[in-house]
C-alpha cells in the first residue's frame, strides 16, 4: 500500500462517523434544529420526557450512549453564566446532591468551557465523571444559545466502557447541531 | 393518539384538579333523596381529603340502597321487554317532569355510571360483610365459617388481643376472603389502561371529571402517587418544570429573577435521572415506543403497579398492619401504594434498570419503606375490639367504624350493612338488569375451551370461569384470569384452543400463545402447529391481522412477522422468539406475571431442583413467596430450627404450581430455607408418624398421599430438555441407588444430585432409631397383652427395704428396693406386672409378679427410660406428652399463621399466646384520614 492510499484510509476512518450520519430536522420548544444523526442511532421524540433524544446502538453494558435535547426555559446566557466560579460550584454541588441520592460519587469534573461552532453562536459546557451502583458514567450538560434568544440544554451520557469510542461520536454529533429558524407560531421574544 | 405534550398537560391538570379544587365547589350536605345522590357524590369527589367530613359522608348501606334505586329507575326507562338495554333511549333521574333539577341523559351514559355504582356496591357488600358472605376457603388451614364458631371473650380495650382475636385476624390473609390483597389488585386492575386512556385520549388537556369517578379510593391514591412520582419521569419533564403551570392557567411569576442554577438543579436532576432510563432502553423498547406509545405507557404503568402489589408482602407492612382487619390492611396498602409510587418508585423507576431492579428496590429501600409505611399507618385506625359477644358479632363489630372513598363518594360505615339490604342486593344481582348492566360491552362469551386434557369451561357475563384439571391447565386458567385483569374482562374471545405435543414448550405456553392469538385476532378458532424442527406456525383461518394487531401481539411478547397465504394469515415466529422460548425467557416473563416460578421447560414448578440453595429460595419473588405462604410455607429460616413443613401437592397444584404428576411430596426445611421434593413411594406411613412425633408438622391431607405410587417425577412427557434428566434418574434407580434418588433438578441435568437418606434429612440418627426399636421389643415382650396401666400409691418400708403398694384389684404387693426414694409405680395386667420408675435416677424396673419376686426383668438407664417413654407415647421429644402436644399445637399455629407463639402459664394452666401480641387499643376513627400525599 502506498503512502497516499494509507493517508486516504486514515482520513476516511477519522471521518467515518460523519460519513455514516444522516441529517435530521426537529423542533424543540420554539426553534427548529438540524443535526447529523450517526448511522444506527435512534431518535425517538418525547421519550422519557426528552423532546428529542439521540440514542446509540445497544451494547453489552446495557447503557447506550444518549444525547438528550430539552429547552431550558432560560433566554439570557449572560445571566446564566455570569457568576463564574459560583456557577460552576453551584453545578457541582447540585451534582453531588444528585449522586448522594443514588449512592454514587463523583470521580472528576471537567472545567467549564465556552465555545461555538457553525450554527451555534454560543455553547457552555460542563461535565463530570461519576460512579453509581449501575456503573461509571461520563455526563455532560451543554447549553446552546439559539437564534440569540433561547437557551437549549443538551445532555449526553456515556458508559465508561464506551467513552473512548462514543465520546468522539458525541462530540462530532453535537457540533453538527444547528439552529435553523424560529417556529413561526411562537416567534416572539421569550420572557426574560 | 394524542401527543405526549397533551399528555403532560393532562397530568398537570389532573394534579391541579385533585389537589386544588376549591372547597366552595364541594360543599354538600347530607344526602337525602335518591335523585340527588348522583350530584352529591359528584360534588363530594371534588373535595380534597382534608375537606371531607363525616357529616358529608354517606353510609355504605345507603349507597347500596341508592344504587338499587337508580338501577330500578334505569330498568324502568332503559330496559326492553326482553330485558335487554336500549342505550338510545332517554333517561332522567327525576321522576317528576316539573323538577327543576331534572336532567336528561341517555341510557348509555346512565348505564356506564350504574356499571361503576354496581361494582362499588358489590365491593362494599363484600368488604363490610365479609364474615357473613364468605364461603369456606379451601386454601386456608381452617375453614372460615369455623373461625366464626370460635368463641372467646372479647379483648378488653387497651389489652392485648385475645388468642381468638389474634387467630381471627391471622386467618384473614387468605386471599379468598380477605380483601386487602384483592383491594390492591382491584385498584390496579386496568388502572394503567385507565390512566393511559385518560391522558392520551382527552381533548384539550384537562382530564374529564368522569375519569376521576372511575377509580376507587385506592386507585386514586396511587394515581396521585404515580402522577407525582412516575408520570413526570416518563413524560415531558422539562415542560412540567418550565411551562406546565402556564398551560393550566396558572400564572408564571413574571419578572421574577431566578438564580438560574438554583432553579436549574431540578431540571438538571430530572434530565440526569431520565437519561439513565433512556440509556437503558434497548432498541426494541424504543421501537415499541415509537410504534405504539400508548402500549408502551401501559406496559410501564403495569410494571409499577405490579411492584406496588408486591409491596403487600413486605414484612414491614405485615407488622404495621398486625392489628388491622382486612379492609384496613387494604386501606393502608393503598395509601402506601400512593406514597411509595410517589416517594420511592418514581425515584427508583428511571434509575432502576427495569422491573427486576424495582423488585430489588423493595428490599434495598427498607428504611425508606419503613418511613412511608409508618407514616401511612399512623393515619389509620387500629382494630376496635369491644363488647362481649360471639365471634360472629365481634366480627361485625370490627367492621363497624371505618371510612372508604368509593368512586365519587365518600362512604363510611358506622354500622354493618343490614342483612335485609344484603339480601335485596343479592336478589337484584341475580336479576336480568344487573347482568345486562354489568355485561362488558365488547365481551364475547367463551363458549368452549378445549385443551389437550378434559378442561371444562363455561362463562357468565363479564366473568370468565374456567374449571380445569391440574397443572398446566390450572395455570392456564390462572393465565386467563390474569389476562382478563390486564386486558379487561371478556378480552379473551371465544376460543377452541388446540395444542400439539410440545418440543420444549409446555402446554401452558402453547395455551398462552393460543389465547393471545385468538384475543388479538378475534378469531373464533385458532390452530397452532409446531413442527419438530422448531418452526412454529400459527394459522388464523380467514383472518388477516392488521398491523396494529401484529403490534399487539408483539407487545404481548410474541415476536411475529406476517406471511400471507391463501385464505389465511400465517404468523411465523422468529427464530429469536423461539430461542427465547427454549431459553426460558418467555417463561420468566410469565413467571413474573403469574407470580409463580416456571422452569426453562415451561412447566410451572416450585423451585424443586435438588438441593435448592438458600440463595435460590431467596431468589423467589415476593409474589412467589406469597403464593407459597398461602400454601403454608413459612419463609423464616432461623426461627424454627427443627421444623420441616410438608407442602400439600394438591394445594400447590391448585395454584398452578406443579409438583409432580403423582403427588410427590414437597417439604421445606425451615432451617436451611431449602425446598425439597420427596418421592412419595419411598416414605412409609410409620415414618410419617415418626416425623409427627418429632414435631414435624404434616398437613392433614398428607396421610393419604404417602402411599401413592410415583411413576414419574414431574418430568413432562415430550420434553426434550428433561428427558435426559429423567433417563439419568432411571439409571440411578436401576443401579440400586434409586431409593436415594428422590429428587431431581428440573432445570438442568447438570444439577442432578442424590438425596440423602430420609433419616439424615430429619435429624434422627439410625442408632437412636435402632435403640428405640430394641426397646420396643423389650416392651412388647414383657407387656404383651397389657391393656392400659394404672399408677398406684406406694410406700417405702425402710426397715424391710420394700416398696409396698396395692394393685387396683386389692392385691398387696411389695418390691425389694435398696433405698428409699421417689418412685412411680404403674401396675399392669391386674397387678400381675409393674413398672417402677425411680424419678431421681431415671432407672426403670419391670417386675413380673407371676414369677419369683426377685425376678427383675430389666433395668433401664435414664436415657433408656426416656426412649421408653417415647416408645410408649408418654413423652414426645423428651417432654411429657401433654406439654409436647401443646408444643405441637404451637408449632402448627406458627406454621399456619406465620407468626411466633409462646406458651405461658396462667393460674396453673398453660396457654398459647402470640409472642408479639400486639396492643389493640381502640382509637377514634378519622374519616378520610391520611389521604393526602
Amino acid at each position: 500500500m502506498n503512502k497516499f492510499a494509507l493517508w486516504t484510509a486514515t482520513i476516511f476512518l477519522a471521518f467515518s462517523t460523519l460519513a455514516d450520519a444522516s441529517v435530521k430536522n426537529f423542533t424543540v420548544g420554539d426553534d427548529q434544529f438540524t443535526i447529523n444523526v450517526p448511522n444506527g442511532w435512534q431518535t425517538p421524540k418525547e421519550f422519557y420526557g426528552f423532546p428529542v433524544s439521540l440514542i446509540g446502538p445497544d451494547n453489552k453494558e446495557g447503557h447506550r450512549t444518549v444525547i438528550g435535547i430539552t429547552p431550558s426555559g432560560a433566554a439570557d446566557t449572560e445571566k446564566v453564566f455570569d457568576q463564574g466560579d459560583k456557577d460552576i460550584k453551584s453545578y457541582m454541588s447540585g451534582r453531588e446532591a444528585w449522586l448522594e441520592k443514588f449512592e454514587g460519587k463523583s470521580i472528576s469534573y471537567d472545567s467549564y468551557q465556552k465555545t461555538k461552532w457553525p450554527g451555534i453562536e454560543e455553547a457552555h459546557t460542563l461535565g463530570y465523571h461519576y460512579e453509581i451502583p449501575t456503573g461509571k458514567f461520563y455526563e455532560r450538560s451543554i447549553f446552546v444559545l439559539c437564534n440569540g434568544r433561547r437557551l437549549y440544554h443538551l445532555k449526553s451520557i456515556t458508559h465508561s466502557e464506551y467513552e473512548k469510542t462514543d465520546n468522539k461520536i458525541v462530540d462530532e454529533t453535537i457540533k453538527t447541531l444547528k439552529c435553523e429558524k424560529t417556529v413561526a407560531s411562537a416567534a416572539k421574544p421569550a420572557t426574560k | 393518539m394524542k401527543t405526549l405534550n397533551q399528555t403532560i398537560l393532562s397530568i398537570l391538570c389532573l394534579q391541579l384538579f385533585i389537589g386544588n379544587m376549591p372547597a366552595s365547589q364541594a360543599q354538600v350536605g347530607l344526602i337525602k333523596t335518591g335523585s340527588r345522590v348522583s350530584e352529591q357524590l359528584e360534588s363530594e369527589s371534588s373535595r380534597t381529603p382534608s375537606e371531607r367530613k363525616i357529616d358529608t359522608a354517606i353510609e355504605a348501606e345507603q349507597y347500596v340502597r341508592e344504587t338499587m334505586n337508580q338501577n330500578e329507575l334505569f330498568s324502568q326507562q332503559c330496559s326492553t321487554k326482553d330485558g335487554e338495554i336500549d342505550e338510545s333511549r332517554a333517561f332522567t333521574l327525576s321522576t317528576h317532569i316539573s323538577d327543576e333539577d331534572m336532567q336528561i341523559k341517555n341510557c348509555a351514559q346512565e348505564r356506564d355510571k350504574l356499571y361503576h355504582m354496581n361494582k362499588l356496591s358489590d365491593e362494599l357488600i363484600a368488604e363490610y360483610n365479609i364474615d357473613i358472605e364468605t364461603p369456606n376457603c379451601s386454601q386456608c388451614s381452617i375453614a372460615h365459617h369455623e373461625s366464626l364458631k370460635e368463641d372467646s371473650d372479647a379483648t378488653p380495650p387497651g389489652e392485648a388481643c385475645s388468642l381468638a382475636d389474634q387467630m381471627k385476624f391471622k386467618k384473614e390473609p387468605c386471599n379468598n376472603y380477605c380483601l386487602w390483597k384483592p383491594a390492591i389488585a382491584a385498584a390496579t386492575t386496568g388502572m394503567g389502561t385507565l390512566l393511559v386512556n385518560a391522558f392520551t385520549k382527552g381533548n384539550d388537556g384537562c382530564p374529564k371529571t368522569s375519569m376521576v369517578g372511575q377509580v376507587s379510593s385506592c386507585a386514586m391514591n396511587m394515581v396521585k402517587g404515580l402522577l407525582k412520582g412516575i408520570w413526570e419521569a416518563i413524560t415531558g419533564l422539562t415542560k412540567l418544570v418550565w411551562e406546565g403551570l402556564k398551560w393550566c392557567g396558572e400564572k408564571v411569576a413574571q419578572g421574577a429573577k431566578w438564580l438560574f442554577w438554583d432553579a436549574w438543579h431540578k431540571t438538571e436532576d430530572k434530565t440526569a435521572t431520565n437519561i439513565h432510563a433512556v440509556s437503558q432502553a434497548d432498541q426494541k423498547e424504543v421501537k415499541d415506543y415509537e410504534k405504539d406509545k400508548e402500549g408502551w405507557l401501559k406496559h410501564k404503568f403495569n410494571q409499577v403497579l405490579d411492584f406496588i402489589k408486591e409491596l403487600t408482602y413486605v414484612g414491614l407492612f405485615e407488622r404495621e398492619s398486625k392489628c388491622m382487619n382486612c379492609a384496613q390492611k387494604g386501606q393502608l396498602m393503598c395509601e402506601i401504594g400512593g406514597r411509595v409510587a410517589s416517594d420511592v418508585v418514581g425515584f427508583t423507576f428511571t434509575m432502576g434498570v427495569g422491573y427486576g431492579a424495582l423488585k430489588t428496590a423493595a428490599t434495598k429501600l427498607g428504611p425508606k419503606l419503613a418511613e412511608v409505611i409508618a407514616a401511612a399507618s399512623k393515619t389509620l385506625p387500629k382494630v376496635k375490639l369491644a363488647g362481649k359477644s360471639t365471634a360472629l358479632t365481634k366480627a361485625m363489630n370490627v367492621v363497624q367504624t371505618k371510612a372508604k372513598w368509593v368512586g365519587k363518594a365518600v362512604v363510611k360505615t358506622t354500622k354493618p350493612i343490614s342483612k335485609t339490604v344484603i339480601k335485596s342486593w343479592n336478589t337484584f344481582k341475580s336479576g336480568k338488569v344487573y347482568a345486562a348492566i354489568m355485561k362488558p360491552k365488547y365481551s364475547k362469551v367463551i363458549d368452549g375451551i378445549k385443551l389437550t386434557g378434559e378442561a371444562v369451561s363455561k362463562s357468565i357475563p363479564g366473568k370468565v370461569v374456567i374449571s380445569t384439571a391440574r397443572g398446566a391447565k390450572d395455570a392456564f386458567g390462572k393465565y386467563l384470569a390474569f389476562d382478563n385483569r390486564i386486558m379487561g374482562a371478556g378480552a379473551v374471545t371465544g376460543a377452541n384452543l388446540l395444542s400439539s405435543a410440545g418440543i420444549g414448550m409446555s402446554e401452558f405456553q402453547i395455551a398462552r400463545m393460543s389465547a393471545k392469538l385468538t384475543e388479538v385476532a378475534g378469531a373464533s378458532k385458532a390452530g397452532i402447529t409446531f413442527d419438530k424442527k422448531g418452526n412454529q406456525v400459527m394459522r388464523v383461518p380467514t383472518t388477516t391481522l392488521s398491523s396494529e394487531q401484529i403490534a399487539q401481539f408483539n407487545r404481548a411478547g410474541v415476536s411475529l412477522t406476517e406471511v400471507s397465504s391463501d385464505g389465511e394469515t400465517i404468523l411465523r415466529m422468529s427464530r429469536k422468539t423461539f430461542r427465547d422460548l427454549k431459553d426460558g425467557k418467555f417463561a420468566t416473563r410469565y413467571s413474573e406475571e403469574l407470580g409463580v416460578p416456571i422452569s426453562k421447560d415451561g412447566t410451572v414448578v416450585i423451585k424443586q431442583g435438588s438441593q435448592v440453595t438458600e440463595k435460590a429460595v431467596k431468589s423467589l419473588t415476593l409474589d412467589e413467596v406469597s403464593k407459597l405462604r398461602d400454601q403454608g410455607a413459612v419463609f423464616t429460616t432461623k426461627e424454627h430450627p427443627q421444623a420441616f413443613k410438608v407442602l400439600d401437592p394438591n394445594h400447590l397444584q391448585s395454584t398452578g404450581i406443579k409438583v409432580g404428576e403423582e403427588g410427590e411430596i414437597v417439604v421445606k426445611n425451615l432451617e436451611t430455607g431449602t425446598i425439597q421434593l420427596l418421592d412419595a413411594s419411598k416414605v412409609k406411613p410409620e415414618e410419617v408418624k415418626e416425623w409427627q412425633k418429632k414435631g414435624f408438622p404434616i398437613t392433614n391431607k398428607m396421610d393419604s398421599e404417602w402411599e401413592r405410587p410415583v411413576s414419574k417425577l414431574g418430568v413432562p412427557e415430550g420434553d426434550a430438555i428433561n428427558h435426559t434428566a429423567a433417563a439419568k434418574l432411571q439409571e440411578l434407580r436401576n443401579s440400586g441407588k434409586g431409593e436415594e434418588a428422590s429428587k431431581i433438578a428440573m432445570n438442568d441435568v447438570e444439577e442432578l444430585h442424590v438425596i440423602k437418606p430420609s433419616e439424615d434429612i430429619f435429624g434422627a440418627s439410625q442408632a437412636a432409631k435402632d435403640k428405640l426399636e430394641s426397646l420396643k421389643k423389650i416392651q412388647s415382650k414383657h407387656l404383651e397383652g397389657i391393656e392400659g396401666s394404672t399408677a398406684v400409691e406406694t410406700k417405702y418400708n425402710p426397715e424391710k427395704g420394700l416398696l409396698e403398694f396395692e394393685t387396683p384389684d386389692g392385691v398387696a404387693q411389695s418390691i425389694s428396693m435398696k433405698k428409699s426414694g421417689n418412685y412411680v409405680v404403674e401396675s399392669y395386667q391386674n397387678g400381675k406386672m409393674a413398672i417402677v420408675k425411680d424419678i431421681e435416677s431415671g432407672k426403670i424396673e419391670i417386675h413380673d409378679f407371676t414369677k419369683p419376686r426377685s425376678s427383675k426383668v430389666t433395668t433401664l438407664t435414664k436415657n433408656d427410660s426416656k426412649l421408653m417413654d417415647e416408645a410408649m407415647g408418654k413423652t414426645i421429644n423428651g417432654k411429657p406428652a401433654n406439654i409436647a402436644a401443646l408444643d405441637e399445637v404451637k408449632t402448627n399455629l406458627e406454621l399456619n399463621h406465620e407468626n411466633k407463639f409462646r406458651i405461658i402459664e396462667e393460674n396453673g394452666e398453660k396457654k398459647i399466646q402470640l409472642e408479639s401480641a400486639p396492643e389493640c387499643s381502640p382509637k377514634t376513627i378519622e374519616i378520610g384520614s391520611g389521604k393526602a400525599l
